[in-house]
């Protein structure tokens, strides 16, 4: 009897463990870019060691983001950026935690695009906000490709351009989410 | 180097207030134009210097990949006053090597079967150098440390490098 349970249990929590190595996605070399539009210029500037984590039966996503893990291809923007702007020695990390709201329209077992809205919070510089945004994942060959564009305000973040700059930076910031997720072993 | 520069304006600075005094009125004209000439040229040369190639330059630190994590895992604050956004030179066994859609590579460097890694992400400049590694042999690589990736989602802890190049065998 005993022996009955033990295998019962041992195959039920294989059984387990496959169905929740089936749910979870992840990546630690995702994309995200930030840029910045005026007149004076344009200045853009990539991470490609984000790590973002989607649930596939909740939708629950999460992304983590080092600061100074942002290259751009001026040196002294880089700098400014990690030293005045973002101060990234006092905050190192930004983090999205959120929900895609419409995780039940996703099938993710067959090879489509879906359009996907996402909600959640926020935290660059220290300040937590909520935020929403849209985007689409594209389930490929067992792999999940999440992508998203959206905005976001420097003065809700509580960042400060110094004068000088305010020109050269923009108070709108693109932000472009490009992950390849992998299933989670 | 800082204080020598505002030692040296401060000198410049008395000294063609004693020239105008002494009625050397063209030298002064002439000491700021020179001084503007020279605020501009250091301007423009900050303004379009680019990230420092990590192939020739000396690290600041050098540590084993096993170690740089055990102090990240015992305090990332404190670790991060001793080595965020500085040049790492570490040493590691290569658990994995992950090239992606675009061709960038990241160097995972961590002991089998720990969850912890120091993960490289490899300058696109010095991509080849990756190609020749391969899994469970040991590397050194160079970069500039970003950060910790605390394991909050399940997936293990991380150290960030970036820009990372293959040190070579001598």
């Amino acid at each position: 009897m005993i022996k009955k349970i033990i295998i019962a249990a041992i195959v039920f929590s294989l059984f387990a463990s496959i169905v929740n190595a089936q749910g979870k996605f992840y990546t630690k070399s995702g994309k995200i870019s930030i840029f910045s539009a005026t007149s004076m210029e344009n200045i853009s500037a990539v991470n490609k060691s984000s790590v973002c984590l989607l649930d596939s039966k909740t939708g629950d996503l999460q992304f983590a983001v080092l600061m100074k893990g942002f290259e751009f291809r001026k040196a002294k923007m880089q700098e400014d950026f990690n030293s005045d702007y973002v101060e990234s020695s006092k905050f190192p990390k930004s983090e999205f935690k959120g929900q895609i709201t419409n995780n039940s329209t996703v099938n993710y077992n067959s090879n489509v695009t879906y359009s996907v809205n996402v909600k959640g919070k926020l935290t660059i510089h220290g300040v937590t906000r909520d935020v929403e945004s849209t985007g689409t994942i594209t389930i490929k060959d067992g792999k999940l490709l999440a992508n998203s564009v959206f905005n976001i305000l420097i003065a809700d973040y509580n960042i400060k351009v110094p004068k000088m700059y305010m020109d050269n930076i923009s108070k709108s910031i693109k932000i472009t989410v490009d992950c390849t997720l992998e299933p989670l072993k | 180097m800082n204080s020598l520069l505002l030692l040296a304006t401060i000198g410049l600075l008395i000294f063609s207030a004693l020239l105008w005094i002494f009625r050397k009125r063209k030298i002064v004209l002439l000491i700021i134009v020179l001084a503007a000439i020279a605020a501009g040229w250091y301007g423009f040369k900050e303004y379009i210097r680019t990230n420092k190639d990590l192939g020739n330059v000396n690290a600041d630190v050098k540590i084993t990949a096993t170690d740089l994590i055990k102090e990240y895992e015992k305090s990332d604050s404190l670790a991060n006053t001793k080595y965020l956004g500085r040049i790492i030179e570490t040493n590691g066994n290569i658990k994995a090597i992950e090239k992606d859609e675009n061709g960038y590579y990241t160097i995972v460097l961590a002991d089998t079967g720990a969850m912890s890694s120091v993960r490289c992400s490899i300058d696109t400049v010095h991509k080849e150098d990756a190609a020749p590694l391969t899994v469970n042999s040991s590397a050194t690589m160079r970069g500039v440390c970003t950060g910790f990736n605390k394991d909050e989602m399940g997936l293990g802890s991380d150290v960030i490098l970036n820009r990372c190049v293959v040190v070579q065998k001598k």
